[in-house]
Order: structure tokens, then sequence, then C-alpha cells
């Protein structure tokens, strides 16, 4: 293809000076720019249909951050060997190896942080979208549509808690008629239910927060909310209850590439091989493609940021809304790369404002800025006109992995025989994992016995992950019975969220081996309550001392070298 | 010159004033506050508190104080004093650490009363 | 199980309420979280408490120690380990419903005295952004480090908030060796005694930055920088002035909040300003039995009169439950708030106890309590600050109790 006029409307836009070269599945840029947003911009100019985009323009003075790497040095998988191996411990990653785990297949997934679901998995508001912001067909829809239809019993199976509430898109002038018209009968076509439009009594009446500006509103009932992070420790779980090897602090650093196929892999923890090697690294998925000799797209990082809402302030909605296009956003609307968002209420009963969504060049940049939660609330809360901005008591930031062409890259590589990519799994990617992952599975054993291995089904696979004990939401019966079989339910450590020593406890004997503060919180809500852990944090870093035999110094918040404690007391010299 | 009494949490703002042997202070609400600005001129005391470690139970640390006031020079020397004390034993509250410090006759004591519990 | 007084909250309120109601008379339950008594006071191992009451410097431990000796005096039943779930109203009374080792256990009352304490402000409560390393902590989270765990949060520490319990860490923490690299206060004045200023900061040549703020925090696995930048008469940060200071421990002493979640559960009244209930001069919120006390009622400077208050509510919660006549104690000029925030004029009105807070730092200042137009108590004041609660006791006795107000203005 031509890109000459491209090339010049770069030229004239960003003053930029592009060059482009071509093979059969992408096109790479190359030159230099001092904007980051513009290094972007110019790489979606040249997407272009059935073709990737590799973008290694320059930015300027910009001095690449090193990847966050473990420490840690052994040798714990030196010399294994794996029928598959997972990169990458996302829900992806979780999701494709639990999937994996029907088949009779020794499988590793390797994650370098200390836990999984810590990228954007971990950093997201779970919501399990409808699918009625997608225009055309793309793999987002599919598996988005495909995903959310299983919801309810991937959750039931590994005892995730999952609320199908809905959402409303409110409008607040006559272009509903434009725009819910068009998106109900695109819903009906992509085959998304029960999507219709509520009149102003209607909606008046399901959410009585936006009775005097909203004329009507977008109802999609199919709209769910799980706890992302849940869901992908589930996962997980539910994959070393199977014979998974989950290896936490492990990073893969290189690949040997022989006969076009991945034949060794090397980490931090030793190097191993694979016959089968699946990609789902999220924002580091072109680096670990270009480790294999594979390099066809570029992941650009996108930061969100979402804000917590005081439960208690006043006028919050009792539904997740958002705005629809108004007659005074109708000339932004379209721009941007975040659809939706609003005020989201979570399965956990918080309420999320967000998200925004900023071009970085740093994938691992999840840090809160003043300008980003400025810029999140002035964008959503129109929706909810009452909000203060000291209803805000908490933030945070999770970096997307999407590709120029926004859509994901499920498919096995064509250079590479033995690797599969699952990447560019940006939103709707919660949504759409259990989905997906049972194609990648699928893509995997079909190859692996293309390659000549017998792959046998699993016959004891259970799908069964045991729902965690959640003491608080018992009645006073069964919790008194939960605390006569096992005291530790009756003591609360977690006052604001209510979290037994006993939940606190099992949490810490996770499949994963898992020991740590975030850890515990992400398993069962200590710490995230109004005091942020304020009263709970030192009581639980005892815990973990007692529970894992260490010593009290050496308990960490989350990954290695994020240590609680610096040393004892009379120890320590500054 | 200007002074902040310490003694109690009144912090009264003093005026100190030193001509020849004597010593004047204005703005105490108390005579101690008068007595604490002599002393600071002359030779500052202060009373200390921190923690010394235990082998018992449920008690990585006990709370212990001064029993009265030591030199302000001495209070990093008394610090490593308390590193090198371990209790290993449930003590009540009150109970004697150090007899006499720096010879001024002020006891390091515990100021928990440590419960004989296995938690 | 039935009790005449429930008292929820083991920590210097809630022994005091504890030891009251049962010395008034009452069958008494002391429901405490933690495996022992005394609340917060266990953490504060620092001196100073009991001036007032006991006109002794007290440590903290040593300070709870003379209540639980006193309790254990009492016929009070004490619940330790054990977690309030559920309050609700009963037939004559109220019904709670707790947790504990045991199982869950339920027991009626007549009267409850709210004695939960505060919880601090978080990083997030005053907008420090950047990266979610390890060793950011609230002070009280470093003080329990440092003083129950025996652990140390940090080597070079930067302190935010200058607020006693902020310079309290930062000596505390100099004393076991780390470095202290400077408190930092965004208001214009210290928040702390002065008394603490002197003995904390300026006996360990620690320094103190005013009209500075922390603005962001940097690290990867713990905290390696933070940024101050200065802030205007308003506290909003100055861009421009960002200036990075190498640490590997924030601690955030920025402020405490009263712990209502049960008066909540319960719909009482929570004023704004303290964030407390509204009570009366029995400390009684606006339900009938519901008492309130210490931190959760307002936050206090001194622990004695947080005792006071406890005191207070523990008497009057031993006693029948009575048809109150309210009437609105009306705050004018300078003040922050006034408590108690309403007048039971059917009850004893001849010695009520009040607490108040100035808006701002003032000097040459005017109390006025008048009722029905008459002036029944003034007081002057050379200097008022915000951070330093005052406390007056005024005889309504004679007057006309409608219209009453507390004005502070310009002697």
């Amino acid at each position: 293809m031509n890109f000459d006029k491209i090339v010049k409307q770069v030229k004239k836009l960003y003053g930029v000076d592009v060059t482009v070269k071509e093979d059969e599945r992408s096109v790479f840029l190359a030159g230099r720019c001092d904007n980051w947003a513009d290094v972007v911009a110019i790489g979606k100019m040249f997407v272009t249909e059935g073709k990737h985009v590799v973008n290694d323009i320059v930015l300027n003075g910009y001095v690449e951050q090193p990847e966050r790497l473990p420490q840690l040095r052994d040798n714990a998988l030196d010399g294994t060997q794996w029928d598959v191996v997972v990169i990458g411990g996302g829900i992806s990653g979780c999701a494709v190896a639990r999937e994996l785990m029907r088949y009779d297949l020794k499988v590793l997934l390797v994650e370098k942080h200390s836990d999984v679901a810590r990228g954007a998995s971990g950093a997201n508001d779970g919501m399990v979208h409808a699918g009625i912001d997608l225009k055309h067909q793309c793999l987002k829809l599919k598996y988005g549509v495909a995903g959310n239809a299983i919801y309810g019993d991937v959750c039931k199976e590994l005892g995730v808690e999952f609320r199908r509430s809905g959402q409303y898109v409110i409008f607040d002038s006559r272009l509903i008629r434009f725009f819910a018209k068009g998106t109900v009968k695109r819903a009906s076509k992509h085959g998304i239910p029960g999507v219709r439009i509520l009149n102003k009594k209607e909606i008046a009446q399901a959410e009585p927060s936006v009775k005097d500006f909203a004329v009507g509103a977008l109802y999609a009932p199919s709209t769910g909310y799980v706890s992302p992070y849940q869901l992908t420790i589930a996962y997980a779980e539910n994959a070393v209850q199977n014979g998974a090897v989950v290896s936490l602090d492990t990073a893969v650093s290189q690949m040997d590439v022989a006969d076009g196929k991945v034949a060794r892999i090397y980490t931090n923890r030793g190097s191993f091989t694979a016959r089968c090697v699946v990609n789902c690294a999220g924002v580091f998925a072109d680096k670990i493609a270009a480790m294999a000799q594979d390099r066809y797209f570029s992941i650009h990082p996108r930061r969100g940021t979402d804000l917590i809402l005081d439960l208690n302030a006043a006028g919050v909605p009792v539904q997740t809304i958002s705005m629809g296009p108004s007659l005074k956003s109708v000339n932004k609307f379209g721009k941007g790369s975040t659809k939706g968002g609003g005020v989201i209420r979570t399965v956990d009963g918080n309420y999320l404002l967000g998200p925004d969504a900023v071009e970085i060049p740093d994938r691992e940049d999840t840090s809160t800025s003043m300008e980003s939660m400025n810029n999140v609330f002035g964008k959503h809360s129109g929706v909810c006109p009452t909000l203060k901005r000291s209803d805000v008591i908490a933030y945070f930031s999770g970096v997307r992995a999407p590709t120029y062409e926004e859509d994901f890259i499920i498919e096995r590589s064509s250079k590479v025989a033995n690797l599969v990519h699952v990447a560019g799994i940006q939103s709707p990617g919660i949504t759409a994992a259990p989905a997906f992952s049972k194609d990648v599975a699928a893509t995997v054993v079909e190859y692996l016995r293309s390659a000549g291995a017998e792959v046998r089904p699993n016959d004891n696979f259970d799908p069964i992950r045991p729902r965690p004990v959640k003491a608080s939401v018992l009645s006073d019966e069964e919790r008194d019975r939960l605390i006569k079989s096992d005291p530790d339910y009756g003591t609360i450590i977690c006052r604001c969220e209510q979290i037994s020593l006993g939940e606190i406890k099992r949490a810490l004997r996770n499949p994963l081996g898992v020991m740590t503060v975030d850890g515990v919180k992400r398993r069962v809500r200590a710490g995230m309550g109004r005091c942020q852990g304020g009263f709970c944090m030192p009581l639980i870093t005892k815990i973990i001392a007692e529970e894992s035999g260490r010593d009290i110094t050496q308990v960490t918040k989350d990954d290695e070298g994020s240590n609680i404690a610096v040393g004892k007391i009379k120890e320590v010299q500054a | 010159m200007e002074m902040v009494c310490i003694v109690c949490p009144n912090s009264c703002r003093m005026t100190v004033e030193r001509t020849d042997e004597k010593v004047t202070v204005v703005g105490n609400k108390c005579k101690r506050g008068e007595s604490f600005a002599v002393n600071e001129l002359t030779n500052p005391m202060r009373s200390v508190t921190t923690c010394v470690k235990t082998t018992v139970v449920g008690y990585p640390v006990v709370s212990v104080k001064t029993d009265g006031e030591i030199p302000k020079s001495k209070i990093f020397e008394f610090m490593s004093l308390c590193d090198g004390i371990v209790i290993d034993k449930p003590l009540p509250i009150g109970s004697v650490l150090v007899d006499d410090l720096f010879g001024t006759g002020v006891k390091l004591v515990t100021t928990t009363e440590m419960e004989d519990t296995n938690e | 199980m039935k009790y005449d007084t429930v008292v929820i909250g083991g920590g210097p309120a809630g022994l005091a309420a504890a030891i009251k109601a049962s010395d008034s008379g009452a069958s008494v339950l002391l429901i405490e979280r933690e495996a022992r008594l005394g609340g917060i006071l266990k953490q504060c191992v620092h001196d100073g408490f009991g001036v007032v009451r006991f006109g002794e410097k007290l440590s903290g431990p040593e300070y709870a120690d003379r209540f639980i000796k006193e309790l254990k005096r009492t016929n009070v039943q004490v619940s330790l380990l054990s977690f309030v779930t559920r309050t609700q109203k009963s037939q004559n009374g109220y019904e709670i419903t707790y947790v504990c080792r045991d199982g869950v256990k339920t027991v009626d009352c007549r009267s409850v005295v709210l004695a939960t304490g505060c919880r601090e402000r978080t990083r997030n409560g005053i907008c420090v952004h950047g990266d979610r390393c390890a060793g950011v902590y609230t002070a009280g989270a470093a003080q329990n480090l440092v003083n129950v765990l025996g652990v140390m949060p940090g080597k070079r520490v930067v302190v935010l908030g200058s607020g006693d319990i902020g310079l309290i860490m930062a000596r505390r923490l100099t004393l076991e060796g780390a470095k202290v690299a400077g408190v930092y206060e965004a208001k214009s004045v210290p928040s702390g005694l002065t008394r603490n200023i002197h003995q904390c900061l300026k006996d360990f040549d620690i320094p103190l930055y005013l009209s500075k703020t922390v603005t962001r925090v940097f690290g990867t696995s713990r905290l390696e920088r933070v940024e101050i930048s200065d802030v205007d008469e308003k506290m909003h940060p100055i861009a421009g002035t960002e200036q990075l200071v190498d640490c590997d421990c924030l601690v955030l002493a920025v402020g405490l909040i009263p712990e209502n979640e049960i008066a909540r559960e319960m719909s009482v009244p929570l004023d704004p300003k303290t964030k407390g209930a509204y009570v009366d001069q029995n400390c009684q919120t606006k339900e009938d039995g519901i008492y309130a006390c210490g931190n959760a009622l307002h936050v206090n400077d001194l622990v004695d009169y947080v005792s006071e208050s406890g005191e207070t509510a523990g008497v009057h919660s031993a006693g029948p439950v009575c048809k109150r006549d309210l009437k609105p104690i009306k705050t004018d000029g300078k003040l922050l708030y006034v408590v108690p925030q309403m007048l039971d004029v059917n009850s004893d009105v001849s010695k009520v106890v009040m607490y108040f807070r100035a808006s701002e730092e003032l000097s040459a200042q005017k109390l006025t309590v008048s009722a029905g137009g008459q002036t029944i108590f003034t007081k002057t004041y050379n200097k008022l600050l915000p951070p330093e609660m005052e406390r007056i006791v005024v005889d309504f006795g004679k007057a006309t109790t409608d219209g009453i107000t507390v004005r502070l203005e310009d002697k």
C-alpha cells in the first residue's frame, strides 16, 4: 500500500518525518517525535484493514523506564519441560491456564509479580460489558458478547460474586432519538439481549437521582459486575487445583527460537522448554513477541484512573449510570478512547467514578495524579450533579494494553509455530476472557495434536473452586455455627470491612502461596474500607509473620522489596 | 530569652532573664515553670519514654519510662542502655528494670501491665 | 442477656463510662474489639496523659491502667475480642448483636454508650498522589509498628502534619535510630501543642516546615522519595515550588475523624462540624438511650476530657430514660464548633460542661453564652488556637433556656 499521503499528512500535522516499512502482516513506523500523544496519534493514522502497526517512533528525550523485574534468582524451574507455558498472570493468562487444565497437560504459568492480577486485571472497574458500544464486528465484540453470556456460570463455578444489574445510559435531550434507537437496533443485530429505551417515567423510577434532567435512557440489562482481581485469582487457583503450576516472581528475560519455534525460555528462576507458549503478557505482550522474533504489533500503554466515592455521599445513584451524548457534548462525542464510564456500582457495593484514558510511554506507571483525578471528576460527575470533590475517598490507576488497531489479537503466530498470542487485551477483556480462554485452549490443543502430541482430556478436571467464606454476610445462626467450628471467624481484624482472622488465615493458605498484605487485601478486602488499613495493616503484618513462619520484618506489602518494616527497633541505624 | 515550658500541656510561653546569679521568669502559670526555666539554663533535664524488647508471648516490646528526669545530654546513652534490655517474664506495671540511671537516682520502670496470657 | 447499659469500646472513654455507669447502679456490659482494654492508649507510650485529672504526667498505658484497675473493682462484664455487628431498637431499648470467639451473641439493654473512638485520615483523604509503594503509613499505624510490634517503619522519615501525634512520632522514630528529614505542615502555624514542638522537635534538631505539603510519592517497591510543594493560604499546592526529599517512610498525621458507623446504622443525627453525634449536656444523642462520648463524639486533644465525657455518658446512661425537652445551642462568630449542641432543660442545667474550638487562630476574644436574650456566661481569652480545645462550665440555672447562643467575638 502507498502511505505517501499519510506520511505527508503527518509531516503537516505533527512536523514529524515518518519512515514506513511494510511486510505481509504489519506496517513498521520509525521517526522521532517530541510528544507522546503525537507518537500514538501518528501510529493510529497508519491503521489499515488487515494489517497491524508496529510503531517505533521515538519520543525525543524519553528514557525508557527499565522494566520492573524481580530480584529473586534461583533455579526452581531450571531444566523443566512443559507442554504449555503461559506468560503473564492477568485475567487472560489465568483463564487460559485454567481452560488448559481441561486437558491432560503439564502447564506452567509464569508471572513476574508476587501475585496474579497485578496489572490492568487488578485495576479496573470490574464492569462485565453488554457490548452496546461496539459498532462493528471485531474480536472484542465476538468474545465480549460470548463472555457476557456465560459469566454467571463461570463465576458460579469459580466461587466469585457476580451481579447482573444492568447499566443505564442517560439522555438529557432529544438526541436520544438518534443515538439510543441506533444502539438498540445494533444490539439486536449483535445478539445483545434485552437492550431497550426507557422513557422519562421509567428511568425516573429506576434511577431517581436523574429524574430532574433525564428525558430517557438506554438500558442494557445484561451488563454485570465482578471483582476483576478476585476472578483472576479464582481462575489461577482453579488452574492450580487441577494441576497447573503457577510460578510467581518469575520474569521471562529471553527466548531461544529455532526452526520456527520457541525452543527455550529463560527466566530469573532458570530456563525451560515448552511445546507451546501462550503470550498473555499484557502491556509487555509486544516485548514477549519480540523475544520470540515475532514482532508484528505494538502495545501503547493507556492509563485509566477510577475514583472511589464515599458510600454516604449525597445523591449517589442506585444504579450504574453514564451520560449519553447530550446537546452540550455532542461535538466531542466519539473522541477519546474510553467508552462509557460514569458512576459504576461495583460488586462490593462501592461506587466508582471513571475512568479516563491517558496515553503514557511508561508501561508500568500506575501512579495517580491530581490532573487525572480532576479530569475524571470533570468528565463523569455530570451524571450526578450533587457529587462533590470531597466525596472522593480513594482512587487508583491501571494501564491498559491496546494495540494500534484497538482490537484483541488472539491467534497462533503465522511465523513461530508454537506461539499463541493473546495480546491487545483491554476493555472488555474482563468480560471476554471466559470466552476467549476456551478458544485459546482449543487452539493450543489443536496445535499440539497437529505437531504429533497425544492430548487427552483431563478426566479429573474439577471446574469448581470453593467460594471463600465471607462471615459478615452469613445469618447469625450460620455465623455462630462457623465460629463454633473455628473461633478465628469470631475475631474481627479489619473492622471497616468486618473481615475475621479466620478469613485472613484462609486467604493466606491460598493455592498460589501468596502471603503479602496486599494479597490478603485482594482476596478478602481487608484494609479496603474507610480507614484504608490504618488499623488492620500492622495486625495483618503480624498474622502473616505467624502464619508464614517468617520474621515480621520480612513481610511485604506486595512484590519483593516492599517490606512493611525495615528492621526491628533497636537494630536500625539511619 | 523566650522559652516554652514543657512540664505540662499548658505550654506556658515564658520570658526568662538571667542577671548574674539570678534568674527571673515571667509568663509561667505555676511554680513548675520557674524551676523548669532555671534547670533549662543550667542543666536541662528530660523524662524519656520508650520500649524495651521482651521474649514474653504477645509482647514483642513493652513500654517503659524514666520515673524522673535524666540529663538531656544523656538521652541517646539512655536509649543504648535500653537497647540491651530484654524482659523474659510477664511483669506488673511499674516494675523497676534499672535502679539508678546515671547516678541521678532515677529508675527505669515499665508502664504496661503485662498479662500472662497465651494469645 | 439483659443489661442496663452496654458500652461499645474499651478505650479511655468507654472505660470511664462503664465504671461510672456501674457506680451509678447500672448493670453494664463493656464490649471491646481487641484482646486488651485501653484502646489507642496502649500504643501511646509517651507521657503527658492525666495532667488535668491526676496532676501527673502518665504514659498512655499507665493512664489506661488506672481505669482498668478501677474497672476490675466494679461488676462490669467485659467481653474482649468482641465486635458489634448490629444494633437495633427493641421493645424496651436496644438489641445489640456482636461476634466473639464463642460465637454470635445478642444482648438487650436500656441504653447504649458509643465510645468507638476515631480513625485517621488517610493519604487518599488529603490527595497524596503517586505510586503505591510500601512505607506510607498513618501515624497511628506507624506508632503501632514501633510500640506494639517493635519494628521500624523506615530509616529516613518524612512526617506530614504537625499535630501532636506527628510530633510525637517524629521524636519516637528519632529515639529509635531513624533520621527524620522534617515535619511538614500545610498550615502556616503548627497544629500541635507548643510544648511538643519544643520537646519533640527542637530537642532533637528536627526541622519543622510550615506552609508546605507532600504532593506526590515515588517508589517502586518501598518509598524512595516524596515531592514537597509550597501551599497558598487556601492550602492548595503552588505549581513550580516542587522539591524532592529522599526518604523511605512517610508518616501521615493529617487528622482524626470520629468513628460513627454504629451511630449511622442507628440513624443517630451527626453534626457535620464535629463529625460526631449531636448530644445534650448528658452526652445523650438525639435518639433516646443512645449516648456518645470521647473521640467518637468529637476529637479531643487531652485524654482527660475524653474520660470526662465518658463519665458523663456513663452516669446518665445508668438512669431511667426520661422524657427530654431539648433546646438547640446555636453558635455564632468565630467558632469551629461547640459540644454539646443541645440542652435538655428537663434535667440538671446548673453545671453544663461545654467544649469549643475557635475556627482560626485568634487573640483578644470574648466568649459569651446567652439564653433568652440574657448573657449568662462570659470569658475572655488572650489567645485561641483551633487545635487547642477549650472547656467551660456554664450554669443555666435561672435563665430562660430558649434561644441559647454561644458567641465568640473580638474583645
